[in-house]
């Protein structure tokens, strides 16, 4: 059963078809919040947030996109709104440089806590376009639908922090042959 | 660094899974929300002016009356000729040998 036809039973109170849709998109929209706001807690206020508000009547249309699409594009603007409201009630600085500036501190580190603290260190536009390019395979068409842009801008954000990335973890590159997924290029 | 090696590297960061916390927390959620059938039935409001109220119970008093839940008591009608005055005597026992005698109340009992 198509997602549209899952939702409209779902708004009618059919809890089968809730539970479908559900399952069906909970892991990405969970996956793309705790990336954005680094933290399980505040990710899964966003994931129910996010449910609710579909299920409570947002104007869902299925001939101007995908729900996945739809639910990311939901989740970003909670995850936004969540993130603003931390930085106003945070006295330090959002734009922090990640602690792991030098060879040494690397070698103590997790790589996967490396990549994370790299990641959350990138500007939240760039951040939010990176993680739905790479993590949440999402094109840039709905990337740019998602953020509410136009693709070129899309670009040029993700262009800037693959430099940024690049340039922060430059030194987890080992000598050695790597064997990555598919090639996707802008 | 090239794009691969920064995505194959990207690929180390991994999320976790949604945990069944979540889950449970979401469809109390969404079931607070849409309340079953029944449910709603029984917790439904209905508002309505008190003109059209008024307006509705006088309607339904009107009906009552009119459709015979409340009925006008039914008199006998007379008997043609004048009134007849029935008696029967069955159960009467008179008093054993005609001995009557007066006893008072306490005694009675």
């Amino acid at each position: 059963m198509d997602d549209a036809t899952l939702l409209s039973e779902a708004r009618r109170g059919d809890e089968v078809a809730f539970a479908a849709l559900y399952q069906r998109h909970r892991t990405p929209v969970f996956r793309f919040a705790w990336r954005f706001l680094g933290s399980t807690d505040a990710a899964e206020d966003v994931t129910q947030e996010c449910f609710l508000a579909l299920f409570a009547g947002a104007a869902f249309d299925p001939k101007h996109g995908l729900l996945r699409t739809y639910l990311f594009g939901i989740a970003r603007h909670l995850a936004m709104r969540r993130m603003r409201i931390e930085e106003r009630e945070s006295e330090e600085p959002t734009d922090a440089p990640a602690n792991y500036d030098t060879l040494g501190d690397l070698i103590g580190q997790e790589r996967s806590a490396v990549v994370e603290s790299a990641v959350n260190a990138l500007p939240p536009l760039q951040k939010e376009a990176l993680i739905l390019f790479e993590y949440e395979d999402c094109s840039l068409e709905e990337i740019a639908q998602i953020a509410g842009v136009e693709v070129g801008a899309v670009k040029a954000r993700l262009h800037r922090a693959r430099e940024t990335l690049k340039r922060r973890l430059a030194p987890l590159v080992e000598p050695r042959a790597q064997s990555g997924p598919a090639r996707r290029t802008l | 660094m090239e794009d691969d090696e920064l995505r194959g590297i990207l690929r180390e960061w991994e999320a976790p899974e949604p945990s069944p916390a979540m889950d449970a927390k979401v469809h109390a959620a969404w079931r607070g929300a849409y309340p079953s059938f029944w449910k709603r039935v029984w917790t439904a409001r209905v508002s309505i002016p008190v003109p059209v109220l008024a307006a509705l119970l006088m309607i339904a008093a009107l009906l009552l009356l009119k459709f015979g839940m409340v009925r006008p008591i039914e008199v006998a009608p007379a008997a043609a000729g004048g009134y007849v005055t029935q008696g029967s005597a069955a159960g009467f026992q008179p008093v054993p040998n005609g001995e009557a005698r007066v006893i008072t109340v306490q005694e009675a009992r």
